[in-house]
């Protein structure tokens, strides 16, 4: 059953980009390192939302105010209380949790079509952002500073640049393996059956309340983490960077366009996308403004049409017809047809 | 008039946050639309 996820991580394609990924801050310029860390940001984002709405099949548009939770509580735990941000972020990623099993307890028990299940998240993701808003504790509409970082490992203190890097990257590489934990194992089995046909995993036996309730929680925790992590990062946090619903839009985006359920596609989407955004904006958003919206979108729309179930699984396709082994079965049958 | 009501008689944010619940509610307890008869 582990076959597959230690198949993935004994590749040396996997090692060579964790080597390359991992030694970023020493060859990239502090631009370009800052561009990479939002990307990383991102890929946590897209993987931990591909549990429940890759694997699960669960179109979760509301995982915004998880982000939010993660950022803004944590932030404001620290600030107005005084609790270490390592304890805070440990609070928000279960109070995250445990709204995201209340979102799928109502999906189980209302039995919710996709659609309606993907706009009452994207409710929820309004009216969360809207409390942050008008919540004094959390900032309000002007948001929160958070201190400055002098590298206290035991205040959640990174060193600066480089150590906030490192931070986001040890987070995505937590989402990256839960994913192929959660594929590899039984629960991956009973998600991936039940986004096929949940009445038919029902009748085979399949817990559906349960194993919905287990990855939305996970999900929902990661998502936390990763938005405390930026918001260390990032310095400051408010509630239009972190528990607005574009976050979410593009996360899915991201995860649509690399490849829903599958490991590699949001982190390949995720990880491109961004890093090709900040690129075109760098180079053509001063010559005429909008213009790399422009061209990202026309991007988006051909991957679209040309790849529909995104761009790993159309890869993975091609090489397998390429290079796929082929049983050479011409023996057998010359020995079957002399002895007939 | 979700909104226009939340925002005069409820105040401020909860005012603002009224039209999303009631959307929510309605998706949940009458999925098909509220003038269309359940199935």
């Amino acid at each position: 059953v582990r076959s597959g996820a230690l198949r993935f991580l004994s590749s040396p394609i996997f090692w060579l980009v964790f080597v390359a990924a991992a030694t970023m801050p020493l060859w990239l310029s502090p631009y370009y390192l800052g561009v990479a860390t939002i990307a990383l940001f991102y890929i946590g984002l897209a993987l931990a939302w591909n549990i429940v709405a890759g694997i699960g099949g669960q179109m979760s548009l509301g995982h915004s105010v998880f982000v939010g939770v993660g950022g803004l509580l944590s932030s404001a735990l620290l600030l107005k209380l005084g609790i270490n941000m390592w304890l805070g972020m440990v609070v928000a990623a279960a109070i995250s949790a445990a709204l995201g099993a209340f979102i799928a307890w109502l999906d189980f028990r209302f039995r919710l079509s996709h659609l309606s299940f993907a706009l009452i998240t994207l409710a929820f993701a309004e009216m969360g952002q809207l409390a942050a808003v008008g919540s004094e504790f959390l900032g309000g509409a002007s948001g929160l500073f958070l201190p400055p970082d002098h590298g206290s490992l035991l205040n959640f203190e990174f060193g600066g640049q480089r150590g906030n890097f490192y931070l986001l990257f040890i987070a995505s590489l937590v989402c990256l393996i839960a994913n192929l934990v959660i594929l590899n194992t039984p629960l991956g089995y009973y998600l991936r059956a039940m986004r096929d046909n949940e009445n038919a995993a029902q009748a085979i036996g399949v817990a559906l309340l349960r194993n919905k309730i287990i990855a939305m929680m996970i999900s929902a925790a990661l998502t936390s983490i990763m938005g405390t992590a930026y918001a260390r990062y990032s310095g400051f946090v408010d509630p239009y960077q972190f528990a607005a619903p574009h976050v979410t839009v593009e996360v899915v985006l991201f995860a649509t366009i690399g490849g829903l359920g599958t490991v590699l596609g949001p982190l390949v989407g995720a990880g491109f996308l961004v890093v090709f955004g900040e690129i075109v904006r760098g180079q053509l958003g001063g010559a005429l403004p909008g213009l790399h919206f422009f061209i990202d979108g026309v991007l988006i729309i051909v991957v679209i049409l040309l790849m529909p179930r995104g761009v790993v699984p159309k890869i993975a396709e091609w090489w397998d017809r390429r290079y796929a082994a082929v049983p050479d079965n011409s023996k057998i049958i010359a020995e079957t047809a002399t002895r007939t | 008039v979700s909104e226009a009501i939340g925002t005069v008689y409820v105040s401020g944010i909860m005012g603002m946050m009224m039209p999303y619940a009631i959307f929510v509610l309605v998706l949940l307890f009458r999925p098909q639309g509220i003038l269309r008869r359940a199935s």
